[in-house]
């Protein structure tokens, strides 16, 4: 029997649902033929993402001659989006590993989908790589293999190779913590299938699991031991991509506070793609009894957090070019929120420092339409917080004679969108195919944390 | 080899000598340490715990991955009654033989 929970502890699952209501609500989306809203999401995000094919293909068959990039600013909306993406990529895999190690219950609901986007958000990141290079055909270049180019080997000094580990070594692990947790439910759904089809493919993804208390033990000691390892490697990439910035000599760049601060903004993004996508994934395959407004409240409380240190973060790296004496340094910071790119500028201190503080309120907090709203914002504030990173402290570079502008044409405005849609199109078939919630671990909760355990029942109060 | 071949200082991680860029491969180190241990310990787990794709599962009952919990015990026949009146005591929901 588990542990008497306080009643001032937050109830995690609404509705009285019992261990089986938990299995119809989490299978229905499984076992049901999609809606009409679903379809028309589906074919929105599919034709962006062949418009994804479509301009990549263009890019690689034309060059990078068709992006606006010029030879004072070359990076811009690629690695914008890159990291944008890593850094929503970041929020799955901390709900799953670094809430486990402090024992965060009401990760449980979330965890699943949170994961999942994780994924997905990192493949995105890692097409703007592949497309950035220009020539995807040598993309295995950054890898250590052994080649037939005499005594050349990958430079282990360049921070773009300990991206190229970190990234892949992120989104692997990431995916097998996330499927190690499927298992459990696949078996689920592969005992309840009805149709042949349905119990031939869940066997398959299942792995044979059939959730001996020997197997149960051991998926226990491994899901803690990788919570482990992937907590210091959460924090570990962003402060790679970090370092692609931070250990350059460009004015803006060149900060030793980068890896914090991207590490910080990186939560605070993923947050908000995760509030994004569950308050519709809760409403429109009906879990509002798993995924409640307290979970809402939890990751508002965690954007709220993290928007904070992004702001200090902001102001401390104003005080410190200032304070370095350097001009060159304090110039970029001045051409940052002054200089052609200041509406960017501002953008990103409004979306990013000032909205997020409205979560001072508990009542937005708590209510659907502000949070969707603020987590749009928050995902557009720190869109612009990589654009005006990149752009504004390569636009004006130490030579003025080669000062320029930036403008993306209509192909990288077109990959981008067609990552939206590579992305959308992944969680969707996900929403359809996988159990959105890991159902198995939520039943462990369900006679400490939910409604019927919170008003006493055979617990007592006290 | 690179250090050997082609001696390059970047970003001021000049690379004349192993000593002198060791911070360098740090991130390389952690990555890589990160990534055998999570992938040994996986491929163990499921190996170990006979998990495979494709493997036919043993199920037992049709809830016990829902919301039942499955006791397998193997006994003599001479035995069964009495195993069976133990367990009704017990609270068993459903027995089989």
């Amino acid at each position: 029997m588990s542990h008497v929970e306080s009643a001032l502890r937050p109830t995690l699952i609404e509705g009285d649902r019992t261990y089986h209501d938990i299995t119809e609500d989490v299978c229905r989306p499984i076992e049901s033929k999609p809606n009409k809203w679903w379809w028309i999401a589906f074919i929105v995000s599919a034709a962006a993402f062949l418009w994804w094919i479509i301009v990549v293909g263009y890019t690689v068959g034309t060059g990078l001659g068709v992006w606006g990039l010029n030879k004072t600013v070359g990076w811009a909306w690629d690695i914008t989006n890159f990291v944008w993406w890593v850094g929503i990529g970041h929020a799955g895999t901390l709900i799953s590993a670094i809430l486990l190690l402090f024992r965060q219950k009401w990760r449980l609901s979330i965890n699943r989908s949170a994961e999942a986007m994780t994924i997905f958000a990192v493949i995105c990141a890692a097409s703007f790589i592949v497309s950035h290079m220009g020539r995807p055909w040598v993309a295995y270049w950054p890898l250590p293999l052994a080649n037939q180019f005499g005594s050349l080997w990958v430079n282990f000094n360049s921070p773009l190779v300990w991206d190229v580990f970190a990234i892949s070594t992120y989104f692997s692990v990431s995916l097998v913590f996330w499927y190690t947790g499927l298992i459990p439910d696949f078996a689920v759904v592969r005992d309840r299938a009805k149709t042949k089809a349905r119990k031939f493919w869940y066997t398959i993804l299942s792995f044979g699991w059939v959730g001996t208390a020997k197997n149960w033990q051991r998926f226990e000691e491994v899901s803690l031991v990788l919570a482990g390892i992937s907590t210091p490697l959460v924090l570990s990439v962003h402060s790679v991509v970090s370092m692609d910035f931070a250990t350059s000599v460009i004015p803006g760049w060149h900060t030793t506070i980068f890896p914090p601060y991207f590490v910080a903004g990186a939560i605070f993004s993923g947050f908000a793609m995760v509030e994004t996508l569950l308050i519709i994934t809760r409403k429109v395959l009906n879990l509002e009894n798993s995924i409640t407004m307290c979970h809402i409240d939890m990751m508002n409380r965690i954007i709220l957090l993290t928007g904070s240190i992004v702001g200090v973060a902001y102001l401390t790296e104003f005080f410190i070019a200032w304070y370095s004496g350097v001009e060159y340094e304090q110039y970029a910071f001045i051409n940052r929120a002054t200089g052609p790119y200041w509406w960017a500028y501002w953008s990103m201190m409004t979306c990013n420092v000032i909205s997020p503080q409205l979560f001072w309120s508990a009542k937005l907090r708590t209510n659907l339409f502000a949070t969707f709203f603020l987590s749009i914002i928050v995902n557009i504030g720190m869109w612009f917080e990589r654009f005006v990173i990149i752009v504004t402290s390569l636009h004006r570079d130490y030579v003025p004679s080669s000062w320029t502008m930036y403008s993306p044409t209509w192909v990288e405005m077109g990959i981008f969108i067609g990552s939206l849609g590579l992305f959308f199109t992944c969680f969707l078939l996900f929403a359809r195919f996988f159990p959105v919630i890991a159902m198995s671990e939520l039943k462990t909760i369900i006679k400490s944390s939910s409604s019927q355990a919170k008003k006493g029942g055979h617990h007592g109060s006290h | 080899m690179n250090i050997w071949d082609w001696p390059m200082d970047i970003g001021g991680k000049p690379s004349f000598a192993l000593f002198k860029n060791m911070p360098a491969f740090i991130p390389v180190t952690f990555e890589f340490t990160v990534l055998c241990a999570a992938h040994g310990m996986v491929i163990t787990f499921y190996l170990r715990s006979k998990l495979l794709p494709g493997v036919e599962p043993h199920v037992i009952h049709h809830r016990q991955a829902d919301d039942h919990f499955v006791l397998t015990i193997e006994g003599k026949e001479e035995n069964a009654a009495a195993m069976k009146s133990a367990l009704k005591e017990t609270g068993a929901v459903e027995i089989k033989e």
